[in-house]
């Protein structure tokens, strides 16, 4: 067998197969040169694996706790700035949606329709017709009631009512009990 | 959440000493030795409760310092200047025996370990340091085996030429 140093460390590492093995554990008790690498490799495994100093477990221990804390603590910052956030926000939404209210209420006590319409958003105009259109519904009603006790214009009255008003009507007379 | 933090506790115990010195030898400084490991116990704790059990703790703590250990070492690479470390010329080939006997011998291995690739450098480690089987360095390092084990031929075959002054 050719002296290899390389092949000795790997011999002395334990990963030759077992035939290999076999050959340098032979070769080794007669040659004074892979004894030598067999030596040198030895000091080395010794050098690294010599306990070097260690700080204190307790000095390192009383560290990382603080460390843990200061964690902890920039967290809890963290999350409760987020929370009172999105409190504000919160709080700010509901504000704003009361000034809006009571911007469109005046719109409507002032008649200013033609402006609020304008200022509304899609959401506030279908929500605010929504409204209205029951309003005017149930205005109607009472007219339609009114004219039905009192006037009994029964033929004109449905003859003219649209197919919509005149389900509207049906309902609502079933519900009184009329 | 008391559990937690008495497991924790436990853990630090055991393997403080181990996790510093893996690091020391990895990063070769005390001061960003301890600051990783303080690193590294700080993500066991943020990550505590994700350990299920499937590995040994000991796996599962050696892969977040072998991890944290090589993310600095790269860091600090990719600031490093490509200068050469200047070092004294010694007459080739190299007498380990010579060197230990003058005490030098640290101071070599710290050479030597410098001429290897971040993974050799802690399969290398990991193995005739800590002890770990090359199995266990597999989980570490969630890598086959045949990586490993090409990982530490190379790093026997740097150390020889390292040995006889070709590298």
């Amino acid at each position: 067998m050719k002296c290899d140093r390389e092949k000795i460390f790997n011999y002395l590492s334990d990963l030759l197969p077992e035939e290999e093995k076999r050959i340098i554990k032979e070769h080794l008790i007669n040659c004074s040169l892979c004894q030598k690498y067999q030596k040198e490799f030895q000091l080395i495994k010794e050098e690294i694996n010599k306990k070097e100093y260690t700080p204190s477990f307790s000095f390192f221990y009383e560290k990382l706790q603080e460390r843990i804390k200061k964690r902890k603590k920039k967290n809890f910052v963290l999350a409760s700035t987020l929370a009172s956030f999105l409190i504000f926000i919160f709080f700010l939404s509901l504000l704003f949606l009361k000034e809006r209210k009571t911007e469109i209420e005046e719109y409507v006590l002032e008649e200013n329709y033609e402006t609020m319409i304008y200022n509304l958003s899609s959401q506030e105009e279908e929500k605010i017709l929504k409204e209205l259109s029951k309003e005017i519904k149930e205005e109607g009603l009472i007219l339609l009631e009114e004219r039905l006790v009192e006037e009994k214009e029964y033929y004109d009255l449905i003859f003219n009512l649209k197919n919509e008003e005149l389900e509207y009507l049906i309902k609502n007379l079933n519900k009184k009990g009329g | 959440m008391e559990k937690r933090e008495e497991e924790f506790n436990e853990i630090v115990k055991m393997y403080y000493d181990r996790v510093y010195n893996l690091s020391k030898k990895i990063l070769k400084d005390n001061e960003k030795a301890f600051d990783a490991t303080q690193e590294i116990f700080i993500k066991v704790y943020k990550n505590l409760h994700k350990f299920q059990g499937r590995s040994e703790i000991f796996t599962w703590l050696y892969r977040i310092a072998v991890n944290h250990c090589l993310y600095l070492l790269r860091k600090e690479k990719s600031k490093e200047s490509e200068e050469e470390v200047e070092w004294e010329k010694i007459p080739s080939p190299i007498d380990i025996e010579k060197e230990y006997e003058n005490k030098r011998l640290k101071e070599l291995i710290e050479k030597y370990l410098d001429k290897l690739a971040p993974l050799e450098k802690t399969v290398f480690l990991l193995y005739h340091s800590d002890g770990l089987k090359i199995k266990e360095i597999c989980e570490v390092l969630k890598l086959k085996e045949g990586t490993i084990k090409s990982s530490l031929f190379n790093a026997h075959k740097k150390l020889a030429r390292f040995l006889e002054r070709k590298i």
